[in-house]
């Protein structure tokens, strides 16, 4: 019976304990309301609960787990340095591609430039020369041939032609200067015409086409010493195709060499001349494709070369060292569907220098002075572009964002372009990144890399529609980069780049779960240490709690900041440690704010009266003062939560104590060191200032609704 | 209203004044129609809350922004205040115009004694300065003038023109008053607001300023005067006509005589029957059930309808208008003719009480001095010692069943006396026995943290409770009232012992021989009802939830009563438990506790300064003086016949609603002073008319009257009244004395 009684108590004990943790929260409910009713506190909490939220899903939404060592891809910040950007009275197809050749050793002057119906020749400062006007140009190639008088004399001069045809006639043009010197005063070109019917392809010359501060001794304008030839192919696919030679000197129908039917009729694709600056013309060839067919031709008309591949051929390239002197290994390479192929000119025989599983777009290698290219370059249709050092000797490659379809070379650098304005350049011998990308967002001719007369240096011109650009090939540093869902990389940006190239978005979702972190623990250690001291110092009145309340002023009373910065700088810059510190100079404050509500509560006299009552000292505490300091608790603590976050960010700020991990305050450094950083890149500061303020705010705007319900006068009834 | 009167100086016509606040509107004041006519004294009688002051600020016109007024208010004739003015003066150019009306009729044709205005003087400047400030304002006098002026008006306050000279903190409460008083005057007003003149002074004093505005009244220096307070007693010495006021509206109207012998109003009728009267002997009073009612939502119809004991239906439907009874005498209420003196409820037999023979508790040259070096730099820079003798040798006696008052001036040890008892003070000497059970207690030997005489210690707790006089600061604002009054029962782990055969039940320290548990929720719930209904609270269920701060001031004291009660407590300090309370609701207490005491057989030390409450409820009376019992007796027979010089001055002080009261003749020179330098011989001599040279230089005897009434003095009451006789003219002359 007894026993029945006994669990008839366990009931009623948890019942009655049910019944309790109803009406705590029921009054919690209640205070609620009266949080939620205040503008501050409804404020607040959605401030807080937005950082708690975001702080949650940061792990999802960071992008980047490493935001403060992370740098973006050198792509997405490398650009290309603009030299000169200007507009011209007419507009360039993307197909028309420029060319430009240096005759004198200054560089290139004029960038030559054809249209179906005009040649024009734009200045370096952007103002366009209109040299001729005709109808159906094939487009213009440009060389340099050097002049025989002045060889004999012993100073070499030299002179730039363009070579261009239509239809009807193949046209020669010589480019002079009114000034003395080549470059100087305005140029002006003279033409000369030779009828030929059925042109296939645009004609070439024997003679190179400097494009930049390569050496060598040029052709000549003389048909005994080294002359220069130009070649054209004409005829139609049921005639047959010849292939015929002129001499550059005395151009006219009467400087004919020979005319030579090519073996098939098949349309050739492709013809371009090999060995432009040998000193003897017995190696020189003129190397003509039709369709598998590789074909060369001595300069007397003999065919010397013939090779035949699986596929067509669709590109044939020559090394830049190949052209200068003549070496058994001297290769032409070529591209036949998904092969590479070298074909070693002094035996005639092929040997595959690459395979891929795509198609191969383009080729181009370093100038290979001594054997095989040191860097070969292979571009397939899957945007990935392959560096071999060898044949079948893949150095490395890398895959592209964008499709690429030509290479543009100098020495060892190399600039691909896809004729819609996205370029990238890389220098494969220093870096097997990207060295820089440029984005015209526009149809684009294919670049040219040229010797600019101004610096001395290789530099890139080419047309986009109608403004004539010139880069420089070194890169320029992008960063900061503003916010863009755009990269060369293919990565989005939301919030842009540090002047480093940090991801910003990264770092600044990264600092949520550091600084709300950093709050939270600071405040709940001021919490638990204020509490402790305020209910200790504040309750017993002694000689101990005297000294106590001492030692606490001493260090309220030592300025805030620079304790800080010294306390910090010898814990030196660890998250943990700096919560220390940050805990061990803030408690003072808020137990100053507790001792004092302390000894006002203690002389209550409800505490006199719960004395009486027989209540232990620490019945008092627990249940008198404690609930009595609760929401002052919350208060401070709120405060302390923003104030601790304020303080990390002004050691961060300050550059004391860096730490491994994103803060906001970390984030602002940078702004410490470059005042005007903010006015450069607004997107850098701007998140992590907003957020601080807010979430200083979103406290203090906790503290002030925990003030409505705390104050009963303000808050009416509960 | 009164033909007597020929020139009417202040009109109020349909006064309506509320207040907005984030709450809700609080309606203070409706429709008050007041006149006063020259060389009358209007006493404006009410409860807190019931919007007599408003009515002053209404006046001055100093309400706070927040206020909305409708209706008038002429001086001389002259709508002053309307409800246009007071619009307009929300504007910044308004305002200048009513402050440029106003500055002509504030102070120099109304002048106004600021309630508690005895504590707003400035620290840092001396009295003169700050009178001299009002006729700097005002006056465009030369200084000499205005010193000439002040020391007239310093002599009509009765003050010594040394006080000219000194700072606030020099001069004692009474003198303090008295220079407000002497600030109101300074520019010869015609009418005077007192609002609660005397609130916060010690019944001597209080009954000094009283006669000191009787005087003033008498010589027409002040010459017309409103004079508001709680206290029936103040008003009824000063005011010609009254005006009973009920939650801002009037309530009763007329000749101050009329009202108080012929009531016709419930609301007066009851409020005059909540006063105990040192003249009505231990007759019963009843009070008021219920409390104020909301001034946000106020009750429709008449608003004392809820607590009225004549109210019909038509009381809560339409509001009464003041109707005239003739004489000049108005009352509203629909039943004027109904009501008769509720002489009934006084006649109530009053039970007698059962006092036991033994003993509950005993002092012993119980002592108590507080230490003035208590910090640590007092320790450090002090010299000499010097102590407060709160309590100072007291020998007394408490018997089972009886409540013993104490009365004395503030000042006197009385609460210090009653926390010494209680242990929250510790003795400094002498000893305090309890009689619990057959054992004896010497509590001043106990303590808390010794281990051996920790039970004891809890037993005396358990059977020694307190009641204090503030309820509002006595219950924990963040506890519920169960948690409150279950406090007791939690911090004493009250045990209730089990069937020995079972063992289910631990205790913590997981002892199995303790055969006893833990009470029980449901027998801790029945025990805080319990005691709950025996404080009044009723049900008790519907308070178990609620916080302090939602209940009213007579609630909040019966919480604490119920926790004193909770534990079946044996004896009970209440000190001034009613002193925060209305008036209405006092009554109710103090018969609560008298009832209790009955039931229980519980002991009670009361505590009070309010000698007429002391009297109703105690059986016998200790007085005190600075720290000393002067006189212990019956109630009764203290009472009526006083022993002491001090007893006789304190029972003669003590304002009733009388014609022949005449304060003037107390007997007492200045205030009670400090408890630090006493004099050697008996601590009254310096304020004793009766006093001779050896009576500061030899402690006096102690005299009994072979019925256990005993006082302190050098003189039997023999030699006192000739004393009486032959110095006749020293008992006249209290005010020339003061100077």
């Amino acid at each position: 019976m007894d026993t029945r009684n006994n669990l008839d108590v366990k009931d009623e004990n948890k019942n009655f304990r049910k019944e309790r943790i109803k009406f705590t929260i029921h009054n919690a409910r209640k205070s609620w309301k009266i949080f939620y009713r205040s503008k501050y506190g409804k404020a607040g909490f959605y401030l807080v609960l937005f950082f708690v939220v975001v702080t949650l899903i940061s792990p999802l939404i960071i992008m980047h787990n490493d935001p403060t060592t992370y740098i973006v891809p050198e792509e997405d910040f490398s650009a290309a340095g603009p030299l000169v950007t200007a507009h011209i009275p007419v507009t360039i197809n993307a197909s028309e591609s420029p060319t430009a050749t240096a005759s004198s050793t200054t560089g290139s002057n004029l960038i030559y430039e054809s249209t179906p119906s005009h040649i024009y020749g734009i200045s370096l400062t952007g103002s366009l020369h209109n040299f001729l006007n005709s109808s159906g140009l094939m487009g213009v190639n440009s060389f340099t041939v050097g002049r025989y008088s002045s060889f004999q004399t012993g100073i070499l001069s030299l002179n730039t032609y363009l070579l261009s045809a239509n239809n009807t006639d193949i046209i020669l043009g010589k480019v002079s200067w009114s000034g003395t010197t080549y470059g100087t005063g305005n140029p002006s070109v003279s033409f000369t015409k030779v009828s030929v019917n059925n042109t296939v392809l645009s004609p070439i010359s024997s003679a190179y086409t400097y494009h930049t501060g390569e050496s060598g001794i040029p052709e000549f304008n003389d048909i005994t010493y080294k002359p220069a030839y130009i070649f054209d192919i004409n005829g139609t696919s049921s005639r047959g195709y010849y292939l015929n030679s002129y001499y550059l000197s005395g151009f006219s129908a009467g400087s004919h060499i020979f005319t030579t039917k090519l073996p098939y009729d098949i349309a050739p694709t492709n013809y371009t001349f090999y060995g432009s600056l040998f000193s003897t013309s017995s190696s020189q060839q003129v190397l003509v494709t039709q369709g598998t067919h590789l074909l060369g031709y001595s300069v007397s008309g003999k065919l010397v070369t013939n090779d035949s591949m699986p596929d067509p051929i669709s590109q044939l390239y020559i090394p830049s060292a190949y052209q200068s002197s003549s070496n058994s290994y001297n290769s032409i390479f070529s591209i036949s569907g998904k092969f590479v192929y070298g074909t070693f000119i002094s035996n005639n025989t092929n040997y595959i220098v690459f395979q891929s599983k795509f198609p191969i777009v383009a080729i181009s290698s370093s100038p290979g002075g001594s054997g095989f290219p040191g860097l070969f370059t292979v571009v397939s249709s899957n945007n990935n572009i392959t560096i071999l050092d060898g044949p079948n000797s893949v150095e490395f490659s890398l895959s592209t964002p964008v499709a690429i379809t030509g290479i543009t070379q100098y020495s060892s650098n190399f600039l691909f372009y896809n004729l819609k304005g996205e370029y990238l350049y890389l220098e494969p011998g220093t870096s097997h990144d990207i060295l820089w990308t440029l984005d015209l967002n526009a149809a684009s001719t294919r670049p040219i890399i040229f010797l600019d007369p101004n610096t001395a240096r290789e530099a890139i011109a080419l047309v986009s529609g109608d403004v004539f650009h010139v880069y420089s090939t070194s890169p320029k540093d992008l960063n900061p980069i503003p916010p863009t869902f755009h990269t060369i990389s293919g990565q989005i940006l939301p919030l842009g780049t540090t002047i480093h190239g940090e991801d910003v978005w990264s770092q600044f979702i990264g600092s949520f779960s550091t600084d709300l972190f950093i709050g939270i623990v600071v405040g709940l250690g001021i919490l638990l240490i204020s509490l402790l001291v305020g209910m200790v110092i504040g309750y017993y009145s002694g000689l101990i709690s005297s000294g106590f309340e001492t030692f606490a002023l001493a260090i309220f009373l030592i300025p805030g900041l620079p304790l800080l910065i010294v306390v910090a700088s010898i814990v030196g810059p660890s998250l943990y440690g700096l919560i220390a510190v940050l805990v061990a100079l803030s408690w003072p404050f808020a137990s100053f704010t507790l001792i004092g509500m302390v000894r006002s509560l203690k002389t209550r006299t409800f505490v006199d009266a719960a004395k009486v009552s027989g209540a232990s000292t620490f019945q008092i505490l627990r249940k008198h003062m404690v609930p009595n300091v609760t929401p002052i608790l919350i208060y401070l603590t709120a405060i302390n939560i923003g104030g601790a976050v304020a303080a990390v960010s002004t050691l961060q700020i300050l550059g004391i104590a860096p730490l491994t991990v994103p803060t906001w305050g970390g984030m602002l450094s940078g702004y410490y060191s470059d005042f005007f950083a903010l006015a450069l890149a607004p997107w850098w500061f701007v998140p992590p200032i907003v957020a601080l303020t807010l979430f200083i705010f979103a406290f203090i705007f906790i503290a002030r609704g925990m003030d409505e319900v705390v104050n009963p006068r303000l808050g009416g009834r509960r | 209203m009164a033909d007597a009167y020929s020139n009417k100086v202040l009109s109020i016509e349909n006064l309506t004044v509320s207040f907005d606040t984030y709450k809700g509107t609080v309606h203070a004041l409706r429709n008050v129609n007041l006149e006063l006519y020259q060389g009358e004294i209007l006493g404006i009688l009410g409860e807190s809350g019931s919007g007599k002051s408003t009515i002053a600020m209404s006046i001055m016109s100093l309400l706070a922004e927040n206020a909305r007024i409708e209706g008038n208010i002429s001086y001389m004739g002259e709508d002053y205040i309307t409800a246009e003015t007071i619009n307009k003066s929300r504007s910044k150019r308004g305002k200048k115009i009513l402050d440029e009306r106003l500055r002509n009729i504030r102070w120099k044709g109304i002048s106004m004694v600021f309630q508690g205005a005895m504590n707003s003087f400035n620290p840092v400047y001396t009295i003169g300065k700050q009178i001299k400030e009002v006729y700097k304002i005002h006056t465009t006098l030369s200084d000499e003038e205005i010193h000439g002026k002040m020391l007239e008006t310093l002599k009509y306050a009765g003050l010594n023109p040394t006080v000219l000279e000194r700072y606030p903190h020099e001069l004692s409460g009474g003198m303090k008053q008295r220079a407000v008083i002497a600030m109101a005057l300074a520019l010869e007003p015609s009418v005077v607001i007192a609002d609660e003149p005397t609130t916060g002074l010690d019944v001597i004093t209080q009954a000094e300023i009283i006669s000191q505005l009787k005087e003033l009244k008498r010589q027409n220096i002040i010459k017309t005067m409103i004079i508001i307070s709680h206290d029936i007693g103040v008003i009824s010495q000063l005011a010609d006509n009254m005006a009973i006021l009920y939650a801002g509206t009037i309530m009763e109207y007329g000749n101050s005589r009329d009202i108080y012998t012929n009531s016709k109003n419930p609301y007066t009728v009851k409020l005059l029957s909540s006063y105990p009267s040192i003249r009505n002997a231990k007759k019963y009073v009843e009070g008021i059930p219920g409390s104020l009612p909301d001034p946000i939502d106020p009750p429709k119809g008449c608003r004392f309808a809820p607590r009225c004991y004549l109210a019909k239906g038509r009381c809560t439907e339409s509001e009464p208008e003041l109707i005239p009874l003739g004489n000049g005498h108005f009352s509203a209420c629909f039943f004027t003719d109904e009501i008769v003196s509720d002489k009934e409820a006084q006649n109530k037999d009053i039970r007698k009480a059962e006092i036991h023979d033994e003993n509950i508790i005993e002092t012993k040259e119980l002592t108590k001095y507080f230490d003035l070096k208590s910090s640590i730099a007092g320790s450090l820079f002090s010299r000499d010692t010097k102590f407060v003798r709160a309590v100072d040798h007291i020998n007394m006696e408490i018997k089972r069943g009886e409540i013993l008052g104490v009365v004395g001036e503030s000042g006197s040890g009385k609460t210090t006396f009653g926390r010494t008892l209680l242990k929250l003070y510790e003795p400094t000497s002498g000893s305090i026995i309890y009689k619990l059970e057959g054992k004896e207690i010497d509590v001043a030997k106990i303590g808390e943290n010794k281990k051996e005489s920790k039970e004891t210690y809890m037993e005396f707790r358990k059977n020694i409770q307190m009641i204090f006089q503030d309820p509002y600061d006595s219950l924990n604002p963040k506890m519920t009232i169960f948690d409150i009054v279950s406090e007791p029962i939690l911090a004493h782990k009250l045990t209730k012992p089990i069937d020995e055969n079972v063992s289910l039940m631990q205790s913590d320290d997981g002892n199995e021989k303790t055969k006893e548990r833990r009470l029980s929720p449901s027998e801790i719930t029945d025990m805080v009802r319990e005691a709950m209904i025996k404080a009044n609270i009723k049900p008790p269920e519907n308070y178990f939830y609620r916080y302090p701060h939602e209940l009213s001031g007579g609630e909040r004291q019966r919480v604490a009563t119920a926790r004193a009660l909770v534990l079946k407590t044996k004896f009970i300090v209440a000190d001034e438990p009613t002193s925060m309370l209305d008036v209405s609701s006092r009554a109710g207490f103090m018969n609560m506790l008298k009832s209790i005491r009955m039931d229980d057989k519980l002991s009670v030390l009361y505590i009070s300064h309010d000698i007429a409450s002391t009297y109703y409820l105690s059986d016998r009376i200790m007085v005190m003086y600075l720290g000393i019992a002067v006189e212990l007796g019956k109630a009764e027979d203290v009472i009526n016949r006083p022993l002491h010089p001090y007893t006789k001055a304190l029972i003669k002080a003590v304002p009733t609603p009388s014609v022949d009261w005449n304060p003037g003749e107390i007997g007492i020179i200045g205030e009670i002073g400090n408890a630090i330098d006493v004099p050697k011989g008996c601590r009254f001599t310096k304020r004793c008319p009766y006093a001779v040279e050896e009576c500061g230089v030899n402690p006096p005897p102690l005299r009994d009257d072979g019925y256990g009434h005993w006082y302190l003095c050098h003189f039997t009451q023999d030699q006192l009244n000739q004393f009486k006789d032959s110095h006749r003219e020293r008992f006249k002359t209290t005010d020339e004395q003061l100077q």
